[in-house]
């Protein structure tokens, strides 16, 4: 089932891809700008769509639909809304306390001791500021704590 | 410049401390990473970026090669304690690794693998050092022509080669191709698929794309699996010198296998997309068909370890190959060393071995330092405390990558919008891979999809429409033909099979 759900989506992107090439400048002389991506939309179209009717065979042999299980998908979205947490909060109470808070919150979800949470946290955000501020000088966000931390 | 200049001034370069310092510091990053089974070393290579940015080309591409070194050697220590394969390279072998454990024969295992990994190692940096060369030599008369059929076969061999389906392969390919086309074209300087964000008139950047695709993607794998796989590791104790001693006398009794499982690593290392663990598989199926006990293969068999352990480290060696002389990466490792060889205003090519010889001839002084003094000591090391490495808490290592994967795509730009392309890929990464498709060709055709672009656009403006020039030089000829056989190659596989079953049936 997940081949044709997959397959149906490239073919979709596909075709987007290839309907926004046609709409490209096209030089008399060479190839434009929508040629090469044009190319490479048609052989997706034409791969998607082979999975998509292998999918659908294999549907029709085992007559048995498997729908994908969703264990662990609170997991996955705390780590991809950390990521988020830190975008958001960064630019406004910089770069070691956002980074401690999405560390420590994942830490919490994934059932670490909080203890252990709170100081693994602490110490990756501290280190990582030192490290990449002072010794890579790499201009992270800037907080509120003194010293722009 | 004299070779023996070139030599000593190679030499010379390992007088900056900075230099050991990248390579020490690399190899035990690499091992630890490719200890803790789920972690592979392409996404060690992808969070050793930030740091490679910011050190001196010799520093930073060495310690990608110690890193890699050591995280595929290394990947085999789970293998052998848990049954866990640390990196994917170890899969071929993880049975035969944990039943020789069982049997009583650690020792005997572990030095194996320490020492295959090293000589195998030191097999590929030869091919490395004597081969490329030479193919560079011949690469400087190539033309676009020829540029364009060879980064043509290099796409086409990443999705036929790669592991599973070929029409996931192709898709997977098809898709990093479109990701490349992202950003102002190179004829007209019009924008593509940019929606009118300016951050995405560069294309899209490949590290942050790359921390995403096997930083957070192999992140967002392990935690929601994370509660299901728990293994038991129990304490364990085998000297250096019994590792040592046992290893050397399977080595020796070994060493056809040893030759063997070299040559595989090597060809299949330097075909772009197979990498190390399609090396190890090819290893020990030859292996096993070359053997006199063919039964003990998935039981503890010594040779598989033994020809799959050379097979996967010289595959490193030989998939630097491609992606120094054509710029055609050989592995995902060598698809982010290509990433970090032009932030440094190094373009791989066959250039490349006339203008920095002195660079690259301190690379393979760097291959050789590391199989030769490093691996064995820190593998053998590994050895003693790898139960308690085994044992650091996922709940607490994860986040921490995570973290890593945030600053290594800020780093580069120090531009936000580059942490959200590394979240992007990271669930493009992680999706693909749970439904089996593999990510070498989407890397591939990120990296190779521009050039191949561009080649083709110079040879076409260059004969003004005509296609007969693409096919009409003998070496430009003699790579369509194969790049054809290639494409033809599942074809004529799946007509044969078909041949042999009707023909068996009708017996």
């Amino acid at each position: 089932m997940s081949n044709i759900i997959l397959g149906l989506i490239f073919v979709a992107i596909s075709i987007w891809v290839y309907l926004t090439t046609r709409t490209m400048p096209k030089p008399a002389r060479f190839p434009g700008p929508g040629f090469f991506p044009g190319l490479v939309a048609l052989g997706l179209l034409a791969t998607s769509s082979l999975l998509v009717l292998q999918g659908v065979r294999t549907l029709l042999r085992t007559r048995r639909i498997t729908i994908p299980h969703l264990k662990g998908a609170s997991n996955f979205l705390t780590v991809v809304g950390a990521v988020f947490l830190y975008l958001f909060l960064s630019p406004h109470i910089g770069f070691f306390l956002s980074s401690f808070l999405a560390l420590f919150l994942v830490m919490l979800k994934l059932r670490a001791r909080v203890y252990w949470a709170l100081i693994a946290a602490l110490v990756t955000a501290a280190l990582t500021k030192a490290l990449f501020d002072y010794v890579l000088h790499v201009p992270l966000p800037k907080g509120p704590l003194p010293g722009g931390w | 410049m004299s070779t023996t200049t070139v030599l000593y001034e190679a030499l010379r370069n390992f007088a900056d401390p900075l230099v050991w310092a990248a390579i020490l510091g690399a190899s035990v990053f690499g091992a630890i990473i490719g200890a803790i089974p789920g972690l592979t070393a392409t996404m060690a290579a992808a969070l050793l970026v930030p740091f490679a940015f910011f050190l001196p080309p010799l520093p930073a591409i060495a310690a990608y090669a110690a890193m890699s070194a050591l995280a595929i050697g290394i990947g085999d220590l789970p293998t052998i304690l848990v049954r866990m394969p640390g990196t994917p390279a170890s899969a071929a072998y993880c049975d035969d690794g944990y039943f020789l454990a069982k049997q009583g024969k650690l020792a005997t295992a572990a030095g194996i693998q320490i020492l295959s990994d090293s000589l195998g190692g030191i097999g590929g940096a030869l091919a490395l050092i004597f081969l490329a060369p030479l193919l560079a030599r011949v690469a400087r008369n190539f033309s676009s022509f020829e540029f364009f059929w060879f980064s043509v076969l290099g796409l086409s061999c990443a999705a036929i080669l790669s592991t599973g389906s070929l029409v996931k392969g192709c898709i997977s390919l098809f898709i990093g191709l479109l990701l490349g086309t992202i950003g102002i074209d190179i004829v007209l300087g019009y924008p593509r698929f940019t929606f009118g964000n300016p951050n995405l008139l560069n294309g899209i950047n490949f590290i942050p794309a790359m921390c995403g695709l096997f930083g957070l993607s192999e992140v967002l794998r392990n935690v929601v699996v994370m509660f299901s796989q728990k293994a038991e590791v129990e304490t364990i104790s085998v000297s250096i010198k019994e590792i040592w001693k046992e290893g050397w006398r399977k080595i020796k009794q070994y060493w056809v296998g040893g030759i063997r499982g070299t040559i595989v690593g090597i060809i299949i290392g330097a075909l772009p997309g197979a990498g190390a663990d399609i090396a190890a598989w090819v290893a020990t199926a030859l292996a096993k068909r070359f053997s006199k006990h063919p039964e003990k293969f998935g039981r503890g068999s010594e040779e598989a370890l033994l020809d799959a352990g050379y097979a996967n480290n010289a595959a490193l060696g030989g998939t630097w190959i491609p992606a120094l002389v054509f710029g055609i990466p050989g592995d995902t490792i060598t698809a982010i060393l290509i990433g970090v060889f032009m932030f440094h205003g190094l373009r791989p090519g066959p250039h490349l071995f006339t203008e920095q010889r002195v660079l690259l001839t301190s690379l393979y002084i760097v291959f050789i330092i590391v199989n030769l003094l490093i691996v064995f000591p820190l593998e053998a090391s590994l050895y003693k405390i790898g139960s308690y490495l085994l044992r650091i808490p996922k709940s607490i290592l994860m986040p921490m990558i995570v973290l890593m994967c945030i600053i290594g795509a800020y780093a580069i730009n120090n531009n936000p919008f580059d942490i959200g392309i590394m979240l992007g890929m990271g669930i493009l990464g992680f999706i693909l891979q749970k439904y089996d498709f593999p990510v070498a060709p989407m890397v591939l055709g990120i990296v190779v999809g521009p050039m191949t672009e561009m080649y083709f656009m110079q040879s076409y403006i260059k004969t003004r429409g005509a296609l007969l020039p693409f096919i009409s030089r003998p070496a430009s000829l003699a790579m369509a033909l194969f790049t054809l056989f290639m494409w033809l190659y599942p074809l004529l596989t799946y007509v044969a099979k078909k041949v042999k079953t009707k023909a068996h049936d009708l017996q």
